[in-house]
């Protein structure tokens, strides 16, 4: 009795959580965020996305990720190479296979982009490809919007939903 | 937003809770993980422990992953309740900190008669990339007789089936992921979608009929009439037809199958070559699967002739055979290099009652420069060693070292 | 044409020329403070030569020294130091009078000072020279004696060719013509020479005779050269020269005859062309500037320039050859302009800029300093019996009038007078009374004028009024900003002996000062330097000033008449007596010149100032400094603290700063009178191909430039500086490739 009582309670409890949360539950994103996307790799030949989300003062326009700002396993990737995407050229780059670091710098001389892809990176893989694969490091990479300010607070998002 | 998950998971905890005083049995299993490069023997420890109590109807457990030396990936929560008829599973993950929480899955279960009803709740969090998002969907499943109905009235989230994928969290810097069976990602809050799914069996000639029918918020979307494996009177050969009217479309696609009849001890896996058109050119031959059982060992051979096609997955997700784009689609780890599987595996009764078991998977690849062309090995043992207390080893050595040695401890009490 | 000056002078002897290490600065050995007592029983003017004098002698390179006086063993001469030349100056320290002679007829005298002279003025030179002529009992066609270039004529025909000829004793000809081998010495009459004369049909000659003191006629076919419409004339044939000497006078003239036949006229050069090329004016110390030479183009020939005149550019101008020197007494750049003149008339002028950056220098001004007191409070008391007054007694106060309360007469020489009670004290304020003789006295301030003080005290022989309370309407100390101790100058520039005096022993600002026209003139004028112009011809004016300032005052005065040039100095006066005149004009128009510094000089604090360049300034980039200081005196130092550290005591420093960042920079200037004013100026110092100006070379600047090169932002004139990163002065894909490369680098 009491058992089927305490499970009421929570049964209970759960569906007024529920009722509670029909409608918008959630807040708009308002997480500045800068991201590699899933590699897709077809043969061996594979490509990253780098994407953008909620960039203020009129979007990014200009990403410079400084020397080991962009790490790579190197012992299954190689011969990067990068295009930008949505008005973004790339300037300079640079990648390391031996030692699996890169840099580069993409600028978006029009405009800028608040959310969406800017960049595409196309290598060769060797072996399975996992998230991890790719990773950025915050400290050595430094955003300016279109207004020409720097964009500090942004974060390297750590999970992903697929 | 991060009261209500919390809300959800105490609720539940609290709800079994006074089950406490009842007999339960606490588990835990604990996971150590090592991962190796050619520079440094531990490159990676990850370290997953799994607590919980298990109630007999209810269990509620907790699971946490680390890795070493500073990266707490996840911390979940989870309570599942089954009294009669009724079932709750909570599912609750949360980040680094606990104010991050990841994601929060919510089903009550309802099953009468032949009808189970399901409703999912799942609030996907900002501090993934894809979120924030919530939803929830309303699944009915009835079984009657030779009918098959699965009706999903969706209201912004999607519950994983043949169609949909559920949604999977992955840490990226570790690439570690876990899987839910509610996707919240369906933009939207009011009713975003309806799928019904009738199945009759045994319909003529077909062995089974499907109808799904698909409504979104901008009404009806396709309605589908599936038939697989309709007879030609070829014994080799059968038909998978699938009509389907969209708005303004209306499709029928008929696939030809090659049917090898049952397998005994060599599986070939071979596909009919249509050449995309109407008619069939041949047979393409991709491989082989040898199974054998002797006594306690299985020894498993899986060649593929084509690694452009098919691929072998990782032991993960089966050592199987799959085609490499349903690889890639589905998410499921693969070797992209290995044609040549061996796998051996050793499983007896153990002492105490649960068993041991003991796997070894040998890959193969193509013109390498090591002895008979070994690339990879992993290996897999799980040993009781008392009653409730069990040891599990794996351990993946990739040429010229070993790459990752996972091992660890199940305990229940 | 002849020549316009001559100079020879009378016979100085120098002594000893100090060392020339010490210049004469204002105050050494020599100087002698003087005070309106001196002045006291001695005629006005003659003041009694006191020991130790020297002469302190700038020449006119500017260069000082001291020379001692010495009597010159022509004693009737005075003491007289010679100059040479135009520019140079000397100063006497201590007050002397000469007593110059009457002149007599051919005489003249050499008296040279210098003054430090503020106005432009010509520099003529007086010469007194003496001429130790002795008549010879009329004049004849003598021989001169050597020391006179007198030549002899012999009367008697000429024949070209023959000379000695006993039938013709004509031993020289006291011709010259262009063909003068001598072209500096035009005088071409050589003692005892012939010529052998060749005239040129169809040529322009000039025949000259000159002889100095006496006049020549020459007269050609009867007719005097001098009458002849035109000094040129042509010679086409053999002519008649007469030469007639006489000293235009009354000493007499012999006349002898001349013929010149047998002319052979031989054609000769054309008529010159003139050209003076090149002059370079050489500038030396006190504002001296000369030049030694011009260079000469033209013909082959050499052209007869028979005179020189010099335009200095200040508004001065003399005639002078090598070499013409001139002292300037302000800074600044003035065209020199010589003008050459040839014999016919025809003249050419060429110019040249001279820049003087050196005349006011304090050294080169020889002048003792006076010590100015801070005001003092006077009170004028005058003692009025039946309305004459009695006495005026000065009393001078110590700090705010207010304070004084009583007034003590000292003691009458005769006793206390019995009706003392007739007596009234008036008390005055220090100007009172003064502003009508004053027309521009500057802020004039008053002072209530007492009632009479009635009641009295005998007090030891003398009176004290007392009063009880005292109202003046303004506090005299405070208003009057004179710092004591202040050196004055006063110099006076003397021509024509007149002098002006200071009678009052220490200037003191808003105290009035008598100047007094010493001397027997006739005073005509007194100019004040503010234009001014004091209708009163009397001897004594008076002047009060409120303000520091410098006061010039000129005093035009005539001679009284018997000729006596009288000098004497005022104080530390300078006296130059310029005229320009090869004779001693009647009525000479003398003018004196008072310098007057009567109150401290430069109480104005030095107004600091200053620009830089460039305005968009990058790191280790040299920005020049150019200070715009101004001050009413000297600035003597500047200290630049450039706020990064660094300092710099150049007046235009150039200095490069190596890190980015806003810098204040601060000069500081002194002047003279150690008073000094700062200024300042935050200079923003950028990196090269930064930007947004953030200090760093980031992925922003590279956006930016970009986007310039593009058209899709704009950029100031310092960012397209900065923006030019390959450094080819202009800013286009090849800077934005090239700092791209450089951030990425970093």
């Amino acid at each position: 009795m009491g058992r089927r009582l305490c499970v009421g309670c929570a049964v209970a409890i759960g569906v007024l959580m529920l009722s509670a949360c029909i409608g918008p539950w959630f807040a708009s994103s308002v997480k500045v965020m800068l991201f590699f996307g899933e590699p897709i790799v077809v043969g061996d030949q594979g490509e990253i996305l780098l994407s953008v989300s909620n960039m203020p003062d009129g979007g990014l326009s200009a990403i410079h990720v400084h020397l080991k700002g962009m790490v790579y396993d190197e012992t299954r990737i190689s011969g990067l190479t990068l295009e930008g995407l949505n008005g973004f050229i790339v300037i300079s780059s640079h990648f390391d296979d031996a030692s699996g670091e890169g840099s580069f710098i993409l600028l978006n001389i029009a405009s800028g982009v608040e959310t969406g892809q800017i960049a595409k990176l196309t290598f060769t893989a060797s072996g399975r490809m996992q998230d991890g694969d790719f990773a950025l490091v915050k400290s050595l990479i430094d955003l300016v919007s279109n207004t020409l300010t720097p964009i500090v607070d942004w974060t390297l998002p750590v999970y992903y939903a697929r | 937003m991060t009261r209500t998950p919390l809300l959800i998971a105490l609720a539940a905890v609290v709800g079994f809770g006074c089950t406490l005083s009842a007999s339960g049995t606490l588990f835990g299993e604990a996971e150590i993980g090592l991962t190796s490069n050619t520079i440094s023997f531990v490159d990676d420890l990850s370290v997953d422990l799994m607590l919980g109590y298990d109630l007999g109807e209810a269990i509620v457990w907790t699971e946490s992953l680390v890795v070493l030396p500073a990266t707490w990936v996840w911390q979940a929560f989870g309570a599942t309740a089954r009294v009669g008829g009724y079932g709750l599973t909570t599912n609750v993950l949360f980040g680094a900190s606990t104010a991050e929480y990841l994601y929060a899955e919510m089903i009550l279960g309802i099953s009468i008669a032949r009808i189970d009803a399901s409703l999912h709740v799942a609030q996907l969090s900002d501090a993934v990339v894809g979120g924030p998002e919530g939803g929830w969907a309303l699944r009915i499943e009835a079984d009657a007789g030779p009918f098959d109905l699965v009706s999903t009235t969706e209201f912004g989230a999607q519950i994983d089936d043949e169609n949909n994928d559920g949604i999977t969290i992955f840490h990226a810097p570790t690439s570690q992921s876990r899987h839910y069976a509610t996707d919240p990602r369906i933009a939207g809050v009011g009713f975003t979608g309806q799928q019904t799914r009738l199945a009759y069996l045994d319909f003529c000639c077909a062995n089974r009929i499907e109808a799904a029918l698909a409504i979104t918020c901008n009404g009806f979307q396709d309605l589908r009439f599936t038939v697989a494996g309709l007879g030609t009177g070829i014994p080799w050969l059968f038909i998978d037809a699938d009509l389907s009217f969209a708005v303004d479309q209306k499709k029928l696609t008929l696939s030809p199958g090659l049917q090898l009849g049952e397998a005994v001890c060599l599986d070939l896996i071979a596909s009919l070559d249509t050449g995309g058109g109407r008619s069939v050119n041949g047979i393409e031959f991709h491989g082989a699967e040898l199974l054998c059982t002797l006594g306690d060992v299985t020894v498993r051979d899986i060649t593929l002739l084509d690694l452009s096609e098919y691929v072998i997955t990782a032991e993960s997700h089966g050592s199987r055979i799959e085609k490499l784009a349903d690889a890639i689609s589905n998410r499921h780890d693969f070797y992209p290099e290995y044609w040549q599987l061996l796998s051996i595996r050793y499983e007896r009764e153990g002492c105490c009652g649960d068993s041991l078991s003991v796997l070894l998977n040998t890959y193969f690849e193509r013109n390498s420069t090591n002895l008979f062309d070994i690339a990879f090995m992993h290996a897999e043992a799980v040993v009781p060693l008392a009653r409730s207390l069990s040891f599990t080893l794996a351990a993946e050595f990739e040429h010229p070292s070993m790459r990752e040695l996972v091992f660890g401890f199940s305990i229940a009490w | 044409m002849e020549r316009t000056m001559r100079k020879r002078t009378v016979r100085v002897l120098l002594g000893v020329v100090l060392a020339l290490a010490t210049l004469c600065a204002p105050g050494l050995a020599g100087s002698v403070t003087l005070f309106a007592d001196d002045f006291e029983g001695h005629a006005v003017g003659t003041l009694p030569i006191g020991p130790a004098e020297t002469w302190c002698m700038v020449d006119r390179f500017g260069n000082a020294s001291t020379i001692p006086v010495v009597e010159d063993e022509g004693g009737s001469h005075g003491r007289v130091l010679r100059i040479d030349s135009p520019g140079a100056s000397a100063r006497l320290n201590v007050g002397r009078t000469f007593a110059i002679p009457a002149r007599q007829p051919g005489e003249s005298l050499t008296l040279e000072f210098d003054i430090r002279l503020n106005d432009a003025r010509t520099n003529w030179f007086a010469e007194l020279v003496d001429r130790y002529y002795t008549p010879s009992g009329g004049f004849g066609c003598v021989t001169q004696e050597p020391r006179a270039p007198v030549w002899q004529l012999m009367g008697a025909h000429y024949k070209a060719g023959t000379v000695g000829d006993p039938l013709y004793p004509f031993n020289g000809i006291a011709v010259s013509t262009m063909d003068s081998a001598d072209p500096q010495n035009p005088n071409g009459p050589r003692e005892h020479e012939d010529y052998d004369i060749e005239l040129e049909v169809g040529r322009w000659y000039t025949v000259r005779v000159e002889h100095f003191g006496f006049r020549i006629d020459l007269s050609l076919d009867g007719v005097k050269v001098q009458e002849l419409q035109s000094p040129y004339y042509e010679l086409d044939s053999s002519h008649d020269w007469m030469l007639n000497i006489g000293d235009g006078d009354s000493h007499g003239s012999a006349t002898c005859d001349i013929s010149i036949d047998n002319v052979r006229v031989v054609r000769k050069a054309e008529p010159l062309q003139m050209y003076v090329v090149l002059f370079e004016p050489e500038t030396g110390a006190c504002g001296s500037a000369w030049i030694n030479g011009v260079t000469w183009a033209g013909d082959a020939v050499f052209n007869y320039v028979n005179r020189l005149s010099w335009d200095w550019g200040d508004g001065t101008s003399n005639d002078s050859w090598f070499p013409a020197a001139h002292r300037y007494r302000q800074n600044g750049t003035y065209t020199v302009a010589v003008t050459a003149w040839g014999p016919y008339g025809n003249s050419v002028t060429e110019m040249a800029d001279v820049t003087i950056t050196n005349a006011l220098d304090p050294a080169c001004s020889c002048g003792p300093n006076v010590t100015v007191d801070a005001p003092i409070p006077v009170l004028h008391v005058s003692i009025i019996q039946e309305g004459e007054v009695e006495r005026v007694i000065d009393i001078a106060g110590a700090g705010n009038l207010f304070d004084v309360t009583e007034i003590s007469l000292g003691s009458f020489n005769s006793g206390v007078p019995a009706n003392l009670s007739d007596y009234e004290v008036v008390v005055f304020g220090i100007n009172d009374g003064y502003e009508a003789d004053i027309p521009w006295l500057a802020t004039p301030f008053s002072l209530p004028r007492l009632t009479t003080l009635r009641s009295y005290v005998e007090s030891g022989g003398g009176v004290v009024w007392t009063h009880d309370s005292l109202e003046w309407g303004q506090d005299l100390g405070a208003d009057v900003e004179v710092p004591a101790g202040v050196d004055y100058q006063v110099d006076a520039d003397r021509s024509g002996g007149v002098a002006i005096e200071l009678v009052e022993e220490h200037p003191i600002a808003r105290q009035p000062f008598d100047l007094r026209a010493a001397g027997d003139w006739f005073v005509s004028e007194w100019t004040h330097t503010t234009g001014g112009v004091l209708t009163t011809a009397l001897p004594v004016v008076r002047f009060a000033f409120a303000d520091p300032s410098d006061h010039n005052f000129y005093l035009s005065a005539k001679e009284s008449g018997d000729g006596r040039v009288v000098v004497s100095e005022l104080g530390h006066s300078i006296w130059q007596f310029v005229y320009g005149g090869t004779t001693w004009p009647d009525d000479l128009e003398a003018k004196l010149f008072v310098n007057g510094l009567f109150w401290a000089a430069n109480v104005v604090p030095p107004d600091a100032g200053f620009s830089y360049a460039p305005d968009c300034v990058l790191t280790d980039e040299a920005v020049d400094f150019t200070d715009m200081s101004t001050d009413d005196g000297a600035i003597g130092s500047w200290t630049w603290d450039f706020g990064d550290g660094t300092s710099s005591g150049d007046q235009h420093p150039s200095h490069a700063f190596s890190s980015p960042g806003t810098y204040t920079v601060v000069l500081a200037v002194t002047d003279n009178q150690g008073l000094t004013g700062t200024a300042s100026h935050d200079v923003r110092v950028h990196v090269r191909g930064d930007l947004d100006g953030d200090g760093d070379l980031d992925v922003a600047d590279v956006l930016i430039l970009y986007r310039y090169v593009n058209g899709l932002h704009p950029l100031d004139p310092c960012q397209e500086k900065r923006a030019d990163i390959d450094l080819d002065s202009d800013v286009d894909e090849d800077d934005a490739r090239a700092l791209a490369e450089v951030v990425f680098g970093l």
